[in-house]
C-alpha cells in the first residue's frame, strides 16, 4: 500500500465494514483475500510451466499447469475457511501504568467444528502471536498493548490472518474491540514533603516514611483478604503457617491524599505524584483517602482500594468511566 | 515454520529423479541423492544449512561438472538435467521461508518438466502423485504442529485436489491449444532407440532384442494382410563393401515451428493414422503407395514420409491409399548411380551372378532365379549368425555361412542385382505389426525392424523384393515370434518382458489390455492438441475456432468461479444452523431485533441480556437464565453438555412464546 493517501481512505472504508464490537465474528463482509508475495512467485511459475506446454505442444504440461492453477484456486476457500466461523471476543481490555503494557485478552473460538491451524494475531506492528485450535475449542490470548499516556485507552484493531493451508494466499480481517482500557498515571515521586493544608498537624511525615515495625509488631493468623506482603514467609517456611505480621497502626489515623497537596503542579503530574502516594500507602497497608476535585473516596485498605483509587487517578478528566 | 516435515518432499523428490535417471548421466543423479539426503538430514537435526561460502563452492564445482559433460549443448534436455541439479542444491540451503517456497517452486517445475520426457499413464500418475506430495510436505513445513499433522495435511490436500477436478477438466478440453512461441531442441542426439540410417551387418539384428513399442496404426477401412505390412522409411542407396548409407540429403533440420499434430476425426476407408513414439529422427513410417493426409507430414523425394523435426515427442500423422505421382524413368546419372558398387570385392558372388546372368534371358527373370536361390539353397534365418569378416562379406555369406538376418540377405540380394546392372537400392522400416484389443490397431514393435530391396524394373517403377520372406516365410506372415520359435532366441535378454510370454494366455490378454488403455490415453490425453480439440469440439453445434474457444473457456472458467462463490454463500447461509449453540445464539439475536430492545448483535451478551430484562420486567429471570447458558457455553472451554442445550432451548421458546401472549394481553390492558 503505498504512503498514505491510499492507506487512509482503505482503512476508513475498513473500518466502516467492520464496527467496533467486543464480540465478532468475520465473514463474507470483512474477510478479505489477496495472493502472499509467495502467491504472486507461484503464479510466475505458472505462466512458466503453461509456456513450456505451449512450445513443447505437451498436452500433459498443460493438464499439470491446470491442477497447479486449480489448486491455486481453491486455496482461496480453504484459507477463507479458516477465518469463517470464528468467533472472537474480548476477555478484558486491563488496566496499566502509562509505559507499561496494558494486559489485553481476547478468546478466539471455533464455532463449525473444524480444526484451525496456524492463525496469527498482531497488533500494529507488533510480535504477531500463533494460535492453532481444535474443532470446537476455545482458547484465551493474551495481547499486550503498549501504553503512553494517562486516561482511558481506546484498543487498537487487532490484525488476525492466515495464510493456511499453503502460504500462497493471505486472508484477514481486523478485530475492532469496543471496549476501552484504562491507563494509570505512572508514579512519579514528589518533592520533599509540603504538607497539604489538613494534614498538617498530623506528623504525617513520619508516618508516611516510618518503617514499618518496631516494637510493636504483632503476630496474627492469616486471615483471607490481608495483603501477601505482609505474610511472614520466614516462619511459614519453617512452621508452615500463614502468620501475617501486623502493627499498630490506629485506624482512626486514615491518611488524605489530597489534589490540593501539591500547588503549582500541573494536572498529569500532580495525578503522578498522587498515584506514587497511593502505591506507597498500599505498601504500608496504611489505610488512606482520595480526594480529587470532582470526586472523593473514602480511606480503607487492601487491593481492591488500591485499584480503584489508581483507576480513578488514571480516568480523571474524562467523564464517568464505565466499569 | 516446521523443518522437520520435509519427508514428503524427499519422497516427491525422489519420484521424479526416478523418473529422470534414465536421461540424467550417473554422477548428476548420485549427486543429486546425495545433496538431498543430507539437506534433509540437516533439516531433521535443526542444523542451519550449508555455510553460503561451501555452498558457493559447491555450486562452482557442481556447475563445472556440469559443463564438462554437457560442453554447451543447449537443448531442454539439458536444460532440465541443470533444474534437478538446481533443486539437489537448493536442499542444502533451507535457513528461512522463502528458501522454502522457492525450493517448492522449482521442485513443483521440475514435475511439469519431467513430462516431457515422460507421457505414460504410471509416470503422469507417479509425477501426479510427486505434486501432491509437495503440497502436503509444504503444508506440513507452515503449519508446524506435531504429531498426526500428516494425516491431516494429506486429507486437506487431497480434498483440494479432488475438489478442483471440475475445473481441471474443463480447462483440459476447452482452453485454447495454440502454437509453439519459438522453439528450443527437446533432445539431444543420444540414447533413443529405433532404425538408424546405415545399414550393416547386425544393425537389424540389435533391435530384434527390443519390444518397445515403435509406432501404432488405426485403419479406416480393413487391416492389410500380414504379408502387405511393410512399413518403410529409410532408403539406403550408397554401398562401401560393408554398410549401407544414405545419399548426404540436405537433412538438417530447420528452427521451425512444431507443426501440429492430424485432425482427429473419423478415418476415411482409404486412411490410416499413425501414432509414431519419439525416436529423435525425422523420418515416419509408412506403406507403400500411399501418401500423406495431414498437414505434419511430407514425402522426401524417395517417397518416404518425414517431418519438418525431429520426433521428439509423440507424433500422430494420417495417411492416404493412392498411388504417388513418381518419376517412371531413371536418369542416366540415377541409373549410374543405383548401380554403383565398390570395385574389387566379392569377386566371387560376382563372377556366379554374372554366369547366371548368361544362363537367363532378360531382368525379371534373372531377378526370380535369384530370389528362388535364397529359397532352394539352404539359408538360415536365424538371430545369431556366424561373424562373415569384414571383407567379401557378400561372399563368405553366400557360398560359406548361409547364416543370417534379414540385413545380411537383403544386402547380398541387392549387392547381386547391382552387380547385374539392375538399379537397386535398400528399404529399412518395419514389417508386420500385432493386432491390439479387438483389432482396433495394430502394433509395431522395435522387433519388427526389417530391410528389404527394392528394384527398379522399366514400366514398372520401384519394385519390392524381400529376400527374407524365401527364406523364412514365416516372418512374414506371423511375425518374428513364430520364426524364432524353433531356435528360441526371441527376447531372450529380457526375461520380464510380457512380450515374451504372450503365448501365455492370460499373460497376453493383460498385456493387449494395456497396450490399448495405453494407447488410448495417448491418443486421447497425451495427444489432445490443437488439431484432436477443434474436430471433437467440430462436434458440437456451431462453428468453434480458437477466438470462439477461448471465449467458451473464459465463460466457462467465470461460471465455475461464480459456482464456487455460490456454493460458499450457501454454504456460509447454513452454516448458522451447524452449531447448535449458534443456532440458538441467532434465534435470540434475531428476537432482540424485531423486539427492538435496544441491544443488537454488535453488542455483548451481558448488554443484550440487561437491555432485554430492562424492556420485559415479566421475562427478565428467564432471559438472565438463558443469558447465563449462552455464556457458559461460548466461553467455558469446557463443552456444554446436551442437557444445558435442551434447556437453553426451552427458555428460548418460553421467551418468544411468553412475549407474544404478552403483547396480546398489553394491549388488552392498554384498551
Amino acid at each position: 500500500m503505498p504512503g498514505k493517501i491510499v492507506k487512509r481512505p482503505w482503512r476508513r472504508w475498513v473500518n466502516r465494514r467492520i464496527p467496533r464490537a467486543d464480540d465478532y465474528r468475520p465473514g463474507r463482509r470483512n474477510i478479505f483475500v489477496l495472493p502472499t508475495r509467495e502467491g504472486l512467485m507461484f503464479t510466475g511459475v505458472l505462466v512458466i510451466s503453461l509456456l513450456t506446454g505451449i512450445n513443447y505442444q505437451n498436452s500433459l504440461i498443460y493438464l499439470f499447469t491446470f491442477i497447479l492453477g486449480a489448486l491455486f484456486y481453491g486455496t482461496i476457500f480453504q484459507t477463507y475457511r479458516n477465518l469463517e466461523g470464528l468467533h472472537l471476543s474480548l476477555v478484558r481490555a486491563g488496566e496499566s501504568q502509562a509505559g507499561e503494557r496494558l494486559p489485553m485478552a481476547i478468546r478466539i473460538r471455533d464455532e463449525e467444528h473444524r480444526p484451525r491451524a496456524a492463525l496469527r494475531l498482531r497488533i500494529d506492528d507488533g510480535e504477531p502471536v500463533t494460535v492453532s485450535l481444535e474443532a470446537g475449542e476455545g482458547k484465551v490470548v493474551p495481547l499486550p498493548v503498549p501504553t503512553r499516556r494517562r486516561g482511558p485507552l481506546k484498543l487498537p484493531s487487532i490484525r488476525l490472518e492466515t495464510d493456511f493451508p499453503f502460504g500462497l494466499i493471505r486472508a484477514w480481517t481486523w478485530f475492532r474491540p469496543a471496549s476501552r482500557g484504562l491507563v494509570t498515571p505512572r508514579p512519579v515521586t514528589p518533592p520533599p514533603f509540603e504538607a497539604s493544608p489538613d494534614a498538617e498537624g498530623d506528623e504525617g511525615e513520619v508516618t508516611l516514611n516510618a518503617e514499618p515495625g518496631g516494637s510493636d509488631i504483632r503476630l496474627r493468623p492469616y486471615r483471607l483478604g490481608d495483603a501477601l506482603r505482609r505474610i511472614s514467609w520466614k516462619r511459614f517456611a519453617r512452621s508452615g503457617h500463614l502468620v501475617v505480621m501486623d502493627w499498630d497502626t490506629p485506624p482512626a489515623d486514615p491518611r488524605w491524599l489530597d489534589w490540593e497537596q501539591f500547588p503549582g503542579a500541573d494536572t498529569e503530574l500532580r495525578l503522578s505524584y498522587l498515584a506514587w502516594h497511593v502505591g506507597r500507602l498500599s505498601e504500608q497497608g496504611q489505610p488512606f483517602g482520595l480526594r480529587l476535585p470532582d470526586q472523593t473516596i473514602e480511606p480503607d485498605t487492601g487491593d481492591q482500594h488500591e485499584r480503584a483509587c489508581l483507576n480513578r487517578l488514571g480516568a480523571f478528566g474524562f467523564g464517568e468511566m464505565p466499569t | 515454520m516446521n523443518r522437520h516435515h520435509l519427508d514428503p518432499w524427499v519422497a516427491a523428490f525422489g519420484l521424479i529423479l526416478l523418473a529422470q535417471v534414465q536421461r540424467l548421466p550417473l554422477w548428476l543423479s548420485l549427486g543429486a541423492c546425495l545433496a538431498v539426503v543430507s539437506g534433509w538430514l540437516l533439516q531433521r537435526h535443526r542444523k542451519r544449512g550449508l555455510r553460503p561460502l561451501w555452498l558457493g563452492v559447491l555450486a562452482v564445482l557442481s556447475a563445472a561438472a556440469f559443463w564438462a559433460y554437457y560442453r554447451g549443448q543447449f537443448t531442454v534436455d539439458t536444460a532440465a538435467s541443470f533444474l534437478v541439479l538446481t533443486v539437489a542444491l537448493k536442499w542444502l540451503e533451507l535457513g528461512r521461508r522463502r528458501d522454502l517456497f522457492i525450493l517448492f517452486f522449482i521442485q513443483c517445475y521440475l514435475a511439469v518438466v519431467t513430462l516431457l520426457f515422460h507421457q505414460s499413464m504410471l509416470w503422469t500418475g507417479g509425477l501426479l502423485a510427486s505434486l501432491f506430495l509437495l503440497f502436503t510436505g509444504l503444508q506440513m513445513a507452515l503449519g508446524g504442529r506435531g504429531q498426526g499433522m500428516g494425516v491431516e495435511a494429506m486429507k486437506r490436500s487431497a480434498l483440494v485436489f479432488v475438489k478442483m477436478l471440475p475445473v481441471v477438466i474443463v480447462l483440459f478440453i476447452f482452453f485454447p491449444r495454440i502454437g509453439p512461441l519459438w522453439s528450443v531442441p527437446l533432445v539431444s542426439e543420444q540414447g533413443t532407440t529405433g532404425l538408424s540410417d546405415t545399414l550393416e551387418p547386425g544393425a537389424i539384428t540389435s533391435l530384434a532384442q527390443n519390444d518397445d513399442p515403435a509406432f501404432r496404426v488405426t485403419f479406416g477401412g480393413d487391416t492389410p494382410d500380414p504379408g502387405q505390412r511393410y512399413w518403410q522409411a529409410l532408403v539406403l542407396d550408397r554401398f562401401d563393401g560393408r554398410r549401407w548409407d544414405r545419399r548426404s540429403l540436405n537433412d538438417r533440420e530447420g528452427i521451425s515451428r512444431v507443426p501440429e499434430d492430424a485432425s482427429a476425426g473419423e478415418l476415411a476407408d482409404d486412411e490410416y493414422e499413425v501414432m509414431l513414439e519419439p525416436h529423435g529422427r525425422r523420418w515416419g513410417f509408412a506403406l507403400a503407395d500411399s501418401v500423406p493426409a495431414s498437414a505434419n507430414v511430407s514425402l522426401n523425394r524417395n517417397g518416404m514420409v518425414r517431418f519438418e523435426r525431429s520426433v521428439d515427442t509423440r507424433r500422430r500423422y494420417r495417411m492416404q491409399y493412392e498411388q504417388p505421382t513418381e518419376a517412371r524413368r531413371l536418369s542416366d546419372a540415377e541409373r549410374r548411380f543405383y548401380t554403383r558398387l565398390p570395385g574389387g570385392t566379392n569377386e566371387r558372388t560376382r563372377g556366379w551372378v554374372a554366369q547366371q546372368r548368361r544362363e537367363v534371358d532378360g531382368r525379371r527373370a534373372l531377378i526370380r532365379h535369384l530370389m528362388e536361390h535364397f529359397n532352394q539353397k539352404p539359408f538360415h534365418y536365424t538371430l545369431q549368425p556366424e561373424a562373415l569378416g569384414n571383407a567379401d562379406t557378400v561372399d563368405a555369406l553366400m557360398f560359406e555361412t548361409r547364416e543370417g538376418f534379414c540385413e545380411h540377405y537383403a544386402s547380398a540380394l541387392a549387392f547381386m542385382l547391382r552387380s547385374a546392372d539392375i538399379p537397386t537400392r535398400i528399404v529399412t522400416g518395419y514389417l508386420g505389426g500385432e493386432a491390439g484389443v479387438d483389432n482396433e490397431y495394430l502394433i509395431v514393435r522395435q522387433y519388427d525392424a526389417h530391410a528389404w530391396v527394392q528394384a527398379w524394373l522399366r514400366g514398372r517403377g520401384w519394385v519390392r523384393l524381400d529376400p527374407t520372406a524365401m527364406i523364412a516365410p514365416e516372418r512374414i506372415e506371423s511375425g518374428l515370434r513364430e520364426a524364432m520359435q524353433d531356435q528360441g532366441g526371441f527376447l531372450s535378454d529380457d526375461p520380464f518382458s510380457m512380450n515374451r510370454y504372450a503365448d501365455v494366455g492370460w499373460v497376453n490378454w493383460m498385456r493387449l489390455r494395456l497396450d490399448a488403455a495405453n494407447y488410448y490415453w495417448q491418443r486421447w490425453v497425451v495427444g489432445y492438441e490443437g488439431q484432436t480439440q477443434l474436430s471433437l469440439l467440430g462436434r458440437l453445434p456451431g462453428d468453434i475456432d480458437r477466438r470462439m474457444l477461448g471465449v467458451i473457456t473464459a465463460s466457462l472458467v467465470a461460471l465455475l468461479i461464480l459456482a464456487g462463490v455460490g456454493i460458499s454463500l450457501l454454504r456460509a447461509r447454513r452454516r448458522h444452523f451447524r452449531d447448535p449453540w449458534y443456532r440458538l445464539y441467532d434465534q435470540w439475536c434475531r428476537w432482540l431485533e424485531r423486539q427492538g430492545v435496544g441491544a443488537g448483535r454488535s453488542d455483548t451478551l451481558a448488554a443484550q441480556v440487561s437491555a432485554a430484562g430492562r424492556r420485559f420486567p415479566a421475562l427478565a429471570p428467564d432471559i438472565r437464565a438463558l443469558g447465563l447458558l449462552l455464556e457458559r457455553a461460548f466461553y467455558d472451554p469446557g463443552q456444554p453438555d446436551q442437557q444445558a442445550l435442551a434447556q437453553a432451548r426451552r427458555l428460548m421458546n418460553a421467551i418468544r412464546k411468553r412475549k407474544s401472549h404478552g403483547r396480546s394481553g398489553n394491549t388488552a390492558t392498554a384498551e
